[in-house]
């Protein structure tokens, strides 16, 4: 080949190479010029004002500015470009129109003008972005971390700055919700379905879940889609997450959460809302910033409960079934449990809660919930409808008036065959609880002494209330009691306001102490340091107990003349009166269980024969509560494990071993004080309140 | 004699401008200088040196001037790299397309460094006094490979971050060996070889800065000086390498000036290189992921797609795969023109039947030996999972990388002494090795998945 051959065959090459590249610079130079989407929605824009205009505000489209618009937002750390296509954004005359032209509805831009808030602060999606499928960074091929988001999911974005979730319900602070509907749903939804019983949302809540405090700025990258089914949206995720926890989080613990779509739609919704975003603090309400600083409303018992517990224990306190669930909840809402169990217990297993268990401690340090929040939840977890006692002692007494008459085959009598015998002995001659069928307590103890006991029971010990029972039950009961004894005489009251309690203290230490215990929890002899026994004794009532004993037991007279005993004149008892009244209405450090002679030997044989079954071997409970933990043990009186495994717990698998129901053979009080020293002998330690 | 004058006379008259003219043209233009002024009539070919080289530097000149327009809107901050790169996509007039040709011309030029080296080897065209520029090609491989990878951090997204971490845990290979040894606390040639790369033991700050420098000054400087002393040698080698004539083949002997010829065919390199590389540009985007988010690692988190044979070794051993290997391959790189010293084999390729049928055997064996043994690691396992206590010495020196290494070698030697000809073991070793590297990063590249398990498509890999 010579030189002119080879010159000429590059020409041709040189040729169509050069026409290639321009054909390309051409076609670069529409794509890059005229092709770009928002030229042409400008100039389509651009159209539509020019047909809209009426004659008195004609707009020349010529004269409209062209080009690329922004919003630069230097606090929010963004350049929103969307106002480059959505020209119409402010137009009223753009009312309706399609879409990007269409005016923005609703009043949003009055309380959020866009040159200062910008767009993607509230829908997300790319504000850099100029084209539509960029711009809204919805797919995955434009690695966009913050999707477009549509309704109702926009919605999560409200709850960034005005999301209040302690601090009410009012989240702009000018009584305007409209337009956050679906997200304030999901708000109560949150609260309803008890989900800070195991997350935390700022600063409050459990600690079995995560933080759900910026859970909402999570983006769908730092999900798992391994599980999920449909769209890789993080509202996806969340549904399914709600649905079966453990399916879309592998390991996950959580609760399904059953609620119909449009619900899970709003809880979604709500989660994604939950955010701490770094932009300047007054874009915040208040009722946010104080909440990020700590400061909120304090919960009220109910809502505190249905928060905080609801989750877990059930809406009505029903709790989760042993059976159905590999970690069964305990039921709390029962009248059982709520008669049974004191306040102190309740208070203590909220502040401590269960080590072995799911139920944490609910301390401020952990939980972030006060104290006063506590007590609340307490009170209305024990709280109960009971019957005034002065009614029912001027009922009681009105009934005497009447001439209606007690005796064998009375209702009382039945009633107390069925409901008092099996502690208190057949005719109430005692058993493992005192004996009341007694000359020297019934001569003592008032009407109002007697009906205030029924009614309210005896903290910490195995005397429940009974305020369940009609008014004729309980006045029946009383005058069966009534009919061993005949009626008290009348006493004038005592006042003891003027007693020196510190000579009372240390009698009491020295005296009364070996049988009523070191801090009145009853040893050999009753509990008598405890809110409810003090409020229905008057202290005549006391003051003759102590000075003249009660016969037939070892409570002698302590005014009469007894072999070696010091005598004590009514100065020295209205001590001890004094001191046990102010010694109850202190905090204690410890909860004492309390008396119980059994013997714990038998209490294993007869533990083995009828508890095993629901408690396991050792008590650690597959399918019933676990009874060897020791906050239960530090928690629990003796009296409140008797009182339990007399009556049963309604509602529950425990039966009732006290008066048995067909079903379970009826344990001897005897037996039933030996399975109380059984489980007694587990606890290891003694845990301070 | 006479005839060829006369012949280049009757050249003249067609073509326009005289002999003198001809080549005052070239010598008075500073740019033209570079070329001799007459070429030789083999180096014209097309299926000789496919252009290659000047392909390369045409690539280099796409670069630098769309490196210079990026540069003016970049801005090299941890907080602004990512945002000024989208701001380039999205408002920059024509931006998105010169990142894309920024992108797949910096993509093609490691690609057509790879071939260059290829052809100059086959060719032997290191034989003669040639030796000192191939080892500045090597050399010139390397930068641009160094270059491509600062210029991968920049716009720091997923993408980047990731395959930078990756890439700089590569450099702390020699890690392995000193833990194994227990020595890293005193001495950790490895750290220090990552702290030099990336200014911190994360990527961050410090390693956007230097990959920053690196990239815009140091490297293109580097490749623009030893370019000029590579094609400075060329010259002063008397052109581009061809056979030594032949007393038969007078045609062997005749040559053209280079103005207008090789003009001619450079000019349709340029417009042919441009277009191609102007046309991916038009199809094809430059990938931006996500913003680089230190805590949420891409999985896979693959290094740069010609790293990933690297990559892959690693993941057998790193010391071994990501130093020794590497290592003793830029070392037999250097070596061959001084140990090959057979210079009758200059500018034929494959030095003729016998070294097609080396080579072709070569290439044959290397497929069949990597592959099974990447059959029986994927299929098997390795090692680490016959015998979990084993010491990590013995996976060091024993993985497909060594052996496959061990075998090339002895392979190579077997040759030379069957053949008693140091550029059929060249010839050997060369094949063995880059069809063996071939087989790796393919390997990396399309076959690995999260975790680096064995996948064969991405279509297969887990939902994350």
């Amino acid at each position: 080949m010579d030189e002119q051959t080879y010159i000429a065959r590059v020409q041709w090459l040189v040729l169509a190479g050069s026409a290639l590249l321009l054909l390309l610079l051409l076609g670069a130079w529409i794509m890059e010029g005229r092709g770009r989407a928002w030229k042409q929605h400008q100039r389509e824009y651009g159209r539509l004002v020019a047909g809209n205009a009426d004659s008195l505000q004609a707009q020349d489209p010529a004269g409209m500015e062209k080009g690329i618009f922004q919003v630069e937002l230097a606090h929010f750390d963004r350049v929103d470009r969307c106002v480059t296509c959505h020209q119409g954004m402010e137009n009223p005359r753009m009312e309706g129109a399609a879409q990007p032209h269409a005016m923005h509805p609703g009043t949003y831009l009055a309380d959020h003008p866009a040159r200062q808030y910008g767009c993607t602060i509230c829908h997300g999606g790319q504000g850099r972005a100029l084209d539509k499928k960029d711009a809204f960074g919805q797919l995955p091929e434009t690695y966009w971390p913050h999707p477009m988001l549509e309704q109702p999911f926009i919605q999560s974005s409200c709850g960034h700055c005005h999301l209040s979730i302690f601090n009410g319900d009012d989240p702009a602070g000018n009584g305007r919700a409209s337009g956050m509907e679906v997200f304030l749903k999901g708000k109560q939804l949150f609260s309803a379905e008890g989900c800070l019983g195991c997350h935390r949302a700022r600063g409050v809540g459990g600690i079995l879940g995560p933080d759900l405090t910026k859970q909402g700025e999570k983006t769908k990258h730092e999900y798992s889609f391994q599980n999920v089914e449909g769209e890789q949206t993080v509202s996806n995720w969340l549904k399914a997450h709600f649905r079966d926890p453990e399916m879309v989080s592998p390991g996950s613990r959580m609760l399904r959460i059953n609620l119909p779509e449009d619900e899970l739609d709003a809880l979604a919704t709500f989660v994604m809302g939950l955010a701490k975003p770094g932009i300047p603090f007054d874009y915040f309400t208040p009722a946010a910033l104080n909440e990020f600083k700590g400061i909120r409303d304090p919960m009220e018992g109910p809502s505190g409960y249905t928060t905080l517990c609801s989750a877990c224990h059930g809406k009505q306190g029903s709790g989760k079934s042993y059976r159905e669930y590999k970690t069964g909840i305990p039921a709390v809402g029962n009248r059982d449990f709520r008669r049974v169990a004191s306040e102190a217990f309740i208070r203590f297993t909220l502040q401590k809660g269960r080590s072995t268990r799911q139920m944490g401690s609910w301390e401020e340090a952990i939980s972030g919930i006060t104290d006063p929040e506590l007590d609340a939840v307490t009170r209305h977890l024990k709280q109960e409808e009971r019957p005034a006692v002065d009614e029912l002692l001027a009922q009681y007494e009105g009934s005497l008036r009447g001439g209606s008459s007690a005796g064998s085959g009375s209702p009382g009598e039945e009633l107390f065959l069925r409901r008092c015998a099996a502690c208190h002995g057949e005719e109430g001659r005692g058993g493992v609880a005192v004996a009341l069928n007694q000359e020297g307590f019934l001569e003592r103890a008032g009407n109002r002494f007697i009906l205030h006991t029924l009614v309210y029971g005896r903290e910490n010990t195995a005397m429940p209330g009974w305020p369940h029972l009609e008014n004729q039950e309980l006045t029946g009961l009383l005058t069966l009691m009534r009919s061993w004894y005949g009626v008290p005489g009348s006493r004038d009251p005592l006042d003891f306001t003027a007693a020196d309690t510190d000579e009372g203290a240390l009698k009491y230490h020295f005296l009364c102490s070996r049988c009523h215990g070191e801090h009145g929890e009853g040893e050999t002899g009753p509990a008598i340091i405890n809110e409810d026994f003090l409020q229905a004794a008057n202290d005549r009532f006391l003051y003759e107990t102590i000075s003249q004993g009660r016969p037939h037991t070892a409570m002698f007279g302590w005014s009469t003349d007894v072999y070696n005993q010091e005598r004590l004149d009514a100065d020295d008892i209205a001590g001890i009166v004094g001191y046990m009244r102010k010694t109850a209405a202190e905090p204690f450090v410890y909860i004492y269980p309390g008396t119980n002679p059994g013997d714990r030997d038998a209490g294993a044989l007869a533990f083995r024969e009828y508890c095993t079954e629901c408690h396991g071997e050792a008590g650690e409970g597959p399918v019933a509560p676990a009874l060897n933990n020791q906050e239960l043990l530090s928690a629990a009186s003796n009296g409140y494990l008797m009182a339990t495994i007399t009556l049963g717990r309604e509602g529950t698998e425990m039966p009732c071993w006290g008066f048995g129901n067909g079903s379970h053979p009826v344990l001897s009080g005897a037996q039933r004080q030996d399975l109380v020293a059984y489980i007694r002998s587990w606890q290891r330690i003694r845990i301070r309140f | 004699m006479r005839t060829r004058e006369r012949k280049e006379t009757a050249g003249e008259s067609r073509a326009g401008p005289g002999r003198g003219e001809r080549t005052r043209t070239i010598n008075r233009n500073f740019f033209l200088h570079i070329h001799a002024p007459r070429v030789h009539v083999h180096s014209m070919k097309p299926a000789y040196s496919f252009g290659l080289g000047i392909i390369l530097g045409f690539l280099f000149l796409i670069l630098i001037l769309t490196g210079v327009v990026l540069m003016i809107y970049y801005n090299p901050s941890v907080e602004q790299a990512y945002q000024s790169v989208k701001d380039i996509v999205y408002v920059v007039p024509g931006g998105r397309i010169i990142r894309n040709m920024h992108r797949w011309a910096a993509q093609g030029m490691v690609i057509v460094v790879f071939l260059h080296l290829v052809r100059v080897f086959y060719t032997g065209s290191y034989l003669g006094n040639r030796s000192l520029n191939w080892v500045i090609g090597v050399v010139l491989l390397i930068i641009t490979l160094l270059s491509n990878f600062s210029g991968y951090l920049l716009p720091w997204d997923q993408l980047a971050y990731w395959a930078v971490t990756i890439g700089s845990n590569i450099a702390a290979s020699a890690r392995e060996l000193t833990d194994l040894l227990g020595v890293t606390s005193a001495f950790d040639p490895g750290g220090f070889m990552k702290r030099l790369l990336i200014g911190g033991e994360a990527v961050g700050q410090p390693a956007l800065s230097r990959f920053f420098a690196l990239h815009v000054i140091f490297l293109p400087l580097s490749i623009l000086v030893l370019t000029g002393v590579h094609l400075w040698r060329i010259r002063k080698d008397g052109g581009i390498s061809r056979p030594a004539a032949s007393a038969t083949d007078r045609s062997g002997n005749q040559k053209w000036y280079a103005w207008p010829v090789l003009m001619w065919t450079e000019l349709a390199l340029l417009l042919g290189t441009v277009a191609v590389i102007l046309c991916i540009a038009l199809l094809a985007d430059a990938p931006l992921l996500e913003q680089a988010n230190p805590s949420y690692p891409e999985n896979p988190a693959k290094s740069p797609w010609y790293f990933l044979g690297i990559q892959e070794l690693v993941s057998y051993s790193a010391f071994s795969g990501g130093l020794l290997i590497p290592v003793l391959y830029l070392a037999f790189l250097f070596s061959i023109p001084y140990v090959d010293r057979e210079d009758r084999h200059v500018g034929i390729w494959f030095s003729g039947k016998r070294g097609w049928k080396v080579a072709g055997i070569a290439a044959g064996s290397t497929l069949l030996l990597v592959l099974s043994q990447l059959f029986v690691m994927i299929r098997y396992g390795w090692l680490r999972d016959w015998f979990p206590g084993i010491s990590q010495g013995f996976v060091m020196l024993l993985n497909p990388a060594t052996i496959s290494a061990a075998l090339f070698i002895l392979a190579s030697e077997m040759v030379r002494r069957r053949t008693s000809s140091t550029r059929m073991a060249a010839l050997t070793l060369f094949t063995c090795t880059f069809v063996a590297l071939l087989i790796f990063t393919a390997v990396g590249i399309w076959f690995r998945g999260p975790d680096w398990e064995f996948f064969w498509s991405p279509a297969r890999w887990p939902v994350q």
